[in-house]
């Protein structure tokens, strides 16, 4: 008898409070659904098969542990606004003899509950949606599927795991919680007068210098690679000023209209702006999770979609063609040199027996290398690290004329000492350029800056992110000579000399045969390296058909992670809003109630209620509008890592996450608002 | 003339699924002239705050008419209904319902505000009225920073500031102290005699005691009414303790 009775009267109290229950219970299903299907893809074989398959199995690796922390965050904090509510009943409980032993049996078996019911309903739907979320992420793979119902049981037993642990942790809160207070506390818990918020000048000063500081980060990081460090103080300080701006700020503004006699004392704004500096005394905190939320959402989809889409983008920056083969040289070749083009035409001659046609073949050589510009001095450099772009460094590359005339199509004559110069995110206006204090070039042609690299179709090891400095000259090969001289003996520097074949495959499909061809090649590129005798020190050949598949494995595996995470987030925002809708709705309840005895129309009411409930709508969304309007170029920069560079998707991309997510938001918001008006029209009987 | 007229007023209740019908007003009918203090007097669910809840205009009789000032309260369109009850109507609760997110200055100008007045009219309206309820002291602070007789003196400043003619009172006394409730029936008598017409309900003989005429209600019905006549309150005070013995136990004798 004893037994039975806990379990039934967590049950039934969690029963009659659904309106509470509900909605944690369907999130936190949602969050062990979404986990179970994140660490389901992380050891998925169909998806460890692909080409960068490992890669996209870390990344939902990464996305399962941050969601595992965001789950555990935000099922603690809405919690422990369902305990608030269910005090009064403890209070009850303990009043009328149950000892806190019996009230922590029954908080036990109500976690057990929550546990049991989160993990069933999450467990079998992440068991149904688990494939159909594969299958999504290979179809964004751009892979074939095939169809298999399975369960896999290490990802249940770790969503298991996990979600225990969460719930544990929550349990033992509420023990504690429920242990430190008396029956008379618990009882009243609901109903403690409540001091009247006060402006807090200091923190919502601090709460704008934050927010200002942040901004200016955004705005003035250059690099943030480099400044990695600052990257994240800039996140963590818009972070601490939404909170600070929502808590503080928003009651201190509140506060000095009220100081303004003629503007508080109007019907419109008496009512509505002594109740909000109460709402956002108490939900200034939910407000600034919800817009950290939203900008997070934001975020997330823009910078992922817009990858995404821009895959091909990217593909066409870094591999102008279908096939490219690139040596690196040990020695500039004179134009007359046939070295090169025989040994193209060898390799050519594979591409015959595969019934291949090279169409828009390139072939050009060039020099690679970074440096530094003061005056009109440009010095070569060695970079410690070629991946990683230094704040100061540029990339030089420096072109022969014919082979420029080549691939461009362009007729530029150039005479010796004369160049041509072309810079992408730098400017360079001296007439002159001296390189090492070697080599002086005049510098009588300008390529438009409205030209990128990308339009010359020149494949470099410049990372396409880095201020790009381009030179076509003539009497290429005597110039890298001098050049290579004035080397020798002060610091070193990495001079690279690259040459470069290219060209696409006639006919649409032709992946398959691209790949065929370079296995062909394969074998053949070293011994030609070893035969060469010293003039080629690497010889390599890639296919775009190849590469595609590994970056669309990465792309579309960020794009689906930052899906599935901004659908968790989503879920807390709309957790969030709802509870904060209930929450004030039973504190206004009553508080309208005593309006309308003392002559409030039911016209005012609605209208103050819709003047406020619009201000705490708007107020997160256009926070996270603004924070990502100020991310923006911190975000296209670490797009340029990416190697996308097209500014005109990823604005377009971003507004458009802005407007479906805005659209969103406001059914989101209908609809939680319903439960407000349903609570506070209910007139109390007093 | 007659502040209050209140005709052969009905109100019958249903259940929600309208088996059970609940005759909470049978036949009442009353009136109350301009500078009277009147209390109501009866048991809990003998249609007090039925009464009083119809008078106020919250709630719709089943039959019957309430004219305030010659104007009937049912002809009033819904709309008009909560600006006619702040013009000509003052509230004071049991419970006070002062509103916790206003200063007692605030909460006092709240029906001021609502009907469109100026700071500075309120003000000046405030000035004189928080010198007399001796309230003038806290007017800054926050309703749960005051005691409980504050807060009714704040109530009842906020019922008087729009110049209503008629007080309507529900059980004032009910949450106070012996002191506070003193104070209060001292204040209202106060009022009265400045012309203030109060009507108040309560089943507190010491609170009836100290009005001008006593309507005794039950079951629905006006069951018998005194005047305080020529007594003082302490005879007038034992006039409502026989009626009232008598109302208990004689049942149905008048």
């Amino acid at each position: 008898m004893k037994s039975t009775i806990y379990p039934r009267l967590a049950s039934d109290s969690m029963k009659k409070n659904h309106r509470l229950y509900v909605p944690f219970l369907l999130a936190s299903s949602g969050m062990v659904l979404i986990f179970y299907i994140l660490s389901y893809l992380s050891h998925s074989p169909l998806i460890r098969s692909l080409r960068g398959g490992s890669d996209l199995a870390s990344i939902m690796n990464f996305g399962s542990l941050v969601l595992a922390l965001f789950s555990g965050i935000f099922l603690f904090y809405t919690h422990s606004f369902l305990l608030r509510r269910r005090k009064t009943e403890f209070g009850l409980y303990n009043i009328l003899g149950m000892d806190k032993r019996s009230l922590a049996h029954i908080l036990v078996w109500e976690t057990l509950i929550i546990t049991g019911v989160s993990l069933l309903l999450g467990g079998l739907g992440g068991i149904l949606l688990a494939k159909l979320a594969e299958a999504s992420l290979l179809r964004l793979v751009k892979s074939d599927i095939s169809f298999t119902l399975k369960v896999d049981l290490p990802a249940l037993l770790s969503s298991g795991a996990v979600f225990a642990v969460i719930f544990g942790l929550i349990l033992l809160q509420s023990l504690l919680q429920i242990s430190r207070t008396n029956p008379i506390d618990l009882l009243h818990s609901q109903a403690v007068g409540e001091k009247p918020p006060r402006s807090n000048w200091i923190l919502a000063v601090t709460g704008l210098l934050f927010l200002g500081a942040a901004y200016y980060l955004a705005l003035s990081i250059k690099d943030p690679i480099a400044a990695l460090a600052w990257f994240f103080i800039a996140v963590i300080l818009v972070i601490a000023a939404t909170y600070l701006l929502f808590i503080a700020g928003s009651v201190t503004a509140c506060r000095q209209l009220q100081k303004h006699k003629a503007f508080y004392y109007q019907k419109q704004h008496f009512v509505a702006l002594s109740s909000m500096t109460y709402r956002m005394k108490r939900n200034g905190a939910g407000l600034a999770s919800i817009a950290i939320l939203c900008t997070m959402v934001l975020v997330m989809l823009s910078s992922t979609v817009c990858l995404y889409a821009g895959t091909e983008d990217i593909l066409c920056t870094r591999y102008p063609r279908e096939v490219i083969v690139s040596a690196s040289l040990s020695q500039a070749q004179s134009a007359n040199d046939t070295y090169w083009t025989d040994l193209t035409s060898q390799l050519l001659t594979a591409s015959d027996q595969l019934a291949l046609t090279p169409e828009n073949q390139l072939d050009y050589q060039y020099v690679y290398g970074s440096g530094e510009i003061s005056g009109d001095q440009l010095s070569l450099k060695k970079a410690n690290d070629t991946t990683v772009p230094t704040d100061s460094l540029i990339s030089v590359i420096i072109l022969p004329v014919e082979d420029y005339n080549q691939i461009s199509g362009a007729d530029l004559k150039l005479e010796s000492g004369q160049a041509m110069i072309y810079t992408n995110r730098l400017t360079y206006t001296a007439a002159e350029l001296q390189i090492n204090q070697a080599v002086t070039l005049q510098l009588t042609q300008r390529l438009d800056s409205a030209d990128t690299l990308k339009d010359i179709r020149v494949i470099t090891e410049a990372s396409g992110y880095s201020p790009e400095l381009v030179l076509v000259v003539p009497d290429y090969a005597s110039l890298i000579r001098q050049l290579q001289q004035s080397l020798t003996g002060t610091e070193p520097a990495d001079l690279y000399l690259g040459r470069i074949m290219a060209f696409d495959v006639a006919g649409s499909d032709s992946a398959v045969a691209e790949k065929q061809l370079l296995s062909e090649w394969q074998p053949q590129l070293d011994s030609l390296v070893s035969q060469s005798g010293g003039r080629l020190s690497s010889l390599t050949a890639e296919a775009v058909a190849t590469e595609r598949n590994y970056y669309y494995s990465t792309n579309s595996g960020m794009l689906f992670i930052a899906v599935l995470l901004a659908l968790v987030f989503v879920l807390a925002t709309v957790l969030i809003m709802y509870y904060k809708q209930m929450s004030e709705g039973y504190e206004d309840q009553s508080r309208f109630a005593i309006m309308q005895k003392v002559g409030m129309t039911p016209q005012d009411i609605r209208q103050s209620i819709n003047a406020q409930i619009l201000t705490v709508f708007l107020l997160p969304l256009l926070t996270a509008g603004l924070h990502l309007a100020f991310a923006f170029p911190m975000l296209q920069k670490l797009l340029l890592l990416f190697g996308l560079s097209n500014r005109r998707l990823f604005v377009s991309v971003t507004l458009l996450s802005f407007a479906v997510f805005a659209v969103f938001y406001a059914l989101i918001y209908r609809i939680t608002s319903r439960a407000y008006y349903h609570i506070v029209s209910a007139r109390p009987q007093t | 003339m007659n502040v209050l007229e209140v005709r052969s007023l009905k109100k019958i209740y249903s259940t929600r699924l309208g088996g059970n019908q609940v005759q909470a007003l049978r036949q009442v009918a009353f009136s109350v002239e301009a500078g009277e203090y009147v209390a109501v007097m009866g048991e809990s669910g003998s249609g007090k705050t039925t009464l009083l809840n119809i008078l106020a205009g919250l709630d719709q009789p089943t039959s019957g008419q309430v004219l305030l000032e010659g104007q009937d309260l049912g002809q009033i369109r819904e709309k008009d209904l909560a600006t006619f009850r702040r013009d000509h109507l003052g509230f004071v609760f049991q419970d006070f319902n002062l509103l916790d997110t206003f200063t007692i200055e605030d909460n006092i100008y709240l029906p001021l505000v609502l009907a469109g007045k100026s700071y500075e009219v309120m003000h000046s309206r405030l000035q004189p009225l928080a010198q007399q309820l001796a309230i003038s002291p806290i007017l800054s602070k926050y309703p749960y920073e005051v005691s409980g007789g504050q807060k009714q003196r704040a109530a009842v400043a906020r019922a008087l500031i729009t110049g209503p003619r008629l007080i309507l009172a529900d059980e004032p006394t009910g949450a106070l102290d012996s002191h506070a409730t003193d104070e209060l029936l001292a204040l209202f008598s106060q009022i009265n005699q400045q012309g203030q017409t109060i009507l108040m309900v309560t089943h507190s003989v010491k609170a009836a005691s100290r009005a001008g005429r006593v309507l005794f209600i039950k079951d629905g019905v006006i069951f018998h009414q005194l005047y305080r006549g020529l007594s003082d309150d302490e005879q007038f005070y034992q006039k409502i303790t026989d009626s009232l013995t008598l109302l208990t136990t004689g049942e149905g004798r008048r």
